[in-house]
């Protein structure tokens, strides 16, 4: 049988209300309640289990007590969770981007590109923009979970696709670039589906690292044609030095005929008398062996 | 008789109001005075009275305080705030009103 305690319990756990001062009052008002009614029934003959039977048939479901609860206190559960959410969502994604931006200064210093050039780069931002957007929508996801007593994941999830429309027409309507929402909603129920699905740590990295692996291939990978016909124009004997372009942006590079969104190799621009270090492969005719992949683009975005 | 819940909820914050309105009182005593004044008609589960104070509290039309009762126990007291006391002047006209209308149709022939 349950106890007065454990109803008492039961119904704080459950009100989700945020602050614990509140819980703590809360508890404190109920544990009142029940003094006041054992005392009474004491006074009125009654024996401690009827008295314990009695006070959790009167007080009622405590599932449905905490249920109002959770309502009379929603607005402060639903500030708690965007506060959370906006800065966890400041904090993972300053972390992330750190990460990335890191490990490509350290590859471009690898390398002998000037770093300003790299960090400083419009794919740079695509790529914070792609973190930013990933990490919001998949905390969001978790945010807008709490809110909901039933089905959260799939509710969640529905409010998270009218967001995104929502987003994506306005960004659409007033010219900005929505790939990178399109991109970050994706990504973020992927990330969620393996979190709720997988239990076991190493099985989602396992399916985490596979999957954008293979997107990696699909999106990524440049023709191979590409760098023999490049290797074919050196050959040739054309100036000192050439670049690939692996261009996603058909407005910085006009001559560009491929789809956008799509990474392409590009012919090997004649007027590159220095490196080109952007967006793409670079080939040094004086030295086509070390011609190293200067980056892959994260994503399939084009640049607005 | 039991009332149905769904005429009760409606209630619910006009008989808080009322009775606040005679004086500041703990979760208990209002659930024993509305038992009483209502001759046992009131008899709601215990555990809705306390998200309806609260409402009630967040909405400011009342206010609570701890403090120790004339038996020496601490009790959280609650007291109608000014903006409380014309709300419930307002409850009790609109409840006027509505039942009036409802009981005009219910002895209509």
């Amino acid at each position: 049988m349950r106890t007065a305690d454990q109803l008492i319990a039961d119904i704080v756990r459950s009100s989700r209300i945020s602050s614990h001062k509140r819980r703590q009052e809360l508890l404190r008002e109920l544990a009142t309640h029940v003094d006041d009614f054992v005392l009474l029934a004491r006074q009125a003959g009654r024996g401690d289990e009827e008295i314990q039977r009695l006070l959790v048939a009167n007080f009622g479901d405590p599932q449905q007590i905490a249920q109002q609860f959770a309502w009379v206190y929603r607005r402060e559960r639903i500030m708690l969770h965007l506060s959370v959410f906006l800065i966890s969502t400041l904090v993972v994604t300053t972390v992330v981007s750190a990460a990335v931006m890191s490990m490509q200064a350290g590859m471009a210093l690898g390398f002998g590109v000037p770093l300003l050039s790299v960090l400083g780069s419009r794919h740079s931002l695509i790529e914070a923009l792609d973190i930013l957007a990933t990490v919001a929508a998949y905390m969001g996801l978790i945010s807008l979970e709490k809110l909901f007593d039933r089905r959260p994941v799939a509710r969640a999830l529905a409010v998270l696709a009218a967001s995104s429309a929502v987003l994506v027409a306005a960004f659409a309507a007033t010219g900005m670039a929505t790939q990178f929402l399109i991109f970050g909603s994706v990504n973020a129920v992927f990330l969620r589906t393996v979190q709720v699905c997988l239990s076991r740590s190493a099985a989602r990295l396992g399916v985490v690292f596979a999957g954008f692996g293979v997107l990696g291939v699909i999106f990524f990978h440049p023709p191979a044609s590409a760098v023999p016909s490049a290797l074919a124009r050196i050959a040739a004997g054309s100036n000192d030095s050439e670049a690939i372009y692996v261009s996603r942006s058909p407005r910085r590079h006009p001559d560009a005929s491929s789809k956008p969104g799509l990474l392409d190799s590009r012919r090997a621009l004649p007027d590159a008398g220095h490196r080109r270090h952007h967006f793409g492969l670079q080939l040094d005719r004086r030295n086509p062996a070390a011609s190293l992949p200067a980056r892959r683009t994260p994503g399939p975005h084009v640049l607005p | 008789m039991e009332i149905d819940r769904e005429l009760l909820k409606g209630s619910i914050t006009l008989l808080l109001l009322n009775l606040l309105s005679r004086g500041e009182m703990y979760g208990y005593e209002i659930l024993q005075a509305a038992a009483v004044r209502s001759a046992h008609a009131f008899e709601f589960k215990e555990g809705t009275l306390y998200p309806a104070l609260h409402q009630l509290e967040k909405k400011g039309h009342i206010k609570a305080q701890w403090r120790t009762g004339d038996n020496g126990r601490e009790r959280k007291y609650y007291s109608l705030t000014s903006k409380g006391r014309k709300a419930a002047q307002q409850y009790q006209r609109q409840w006027t009103h509505l039942t009036g209308a409802v009981n005009a149709v219910l002895e209509s022939k």
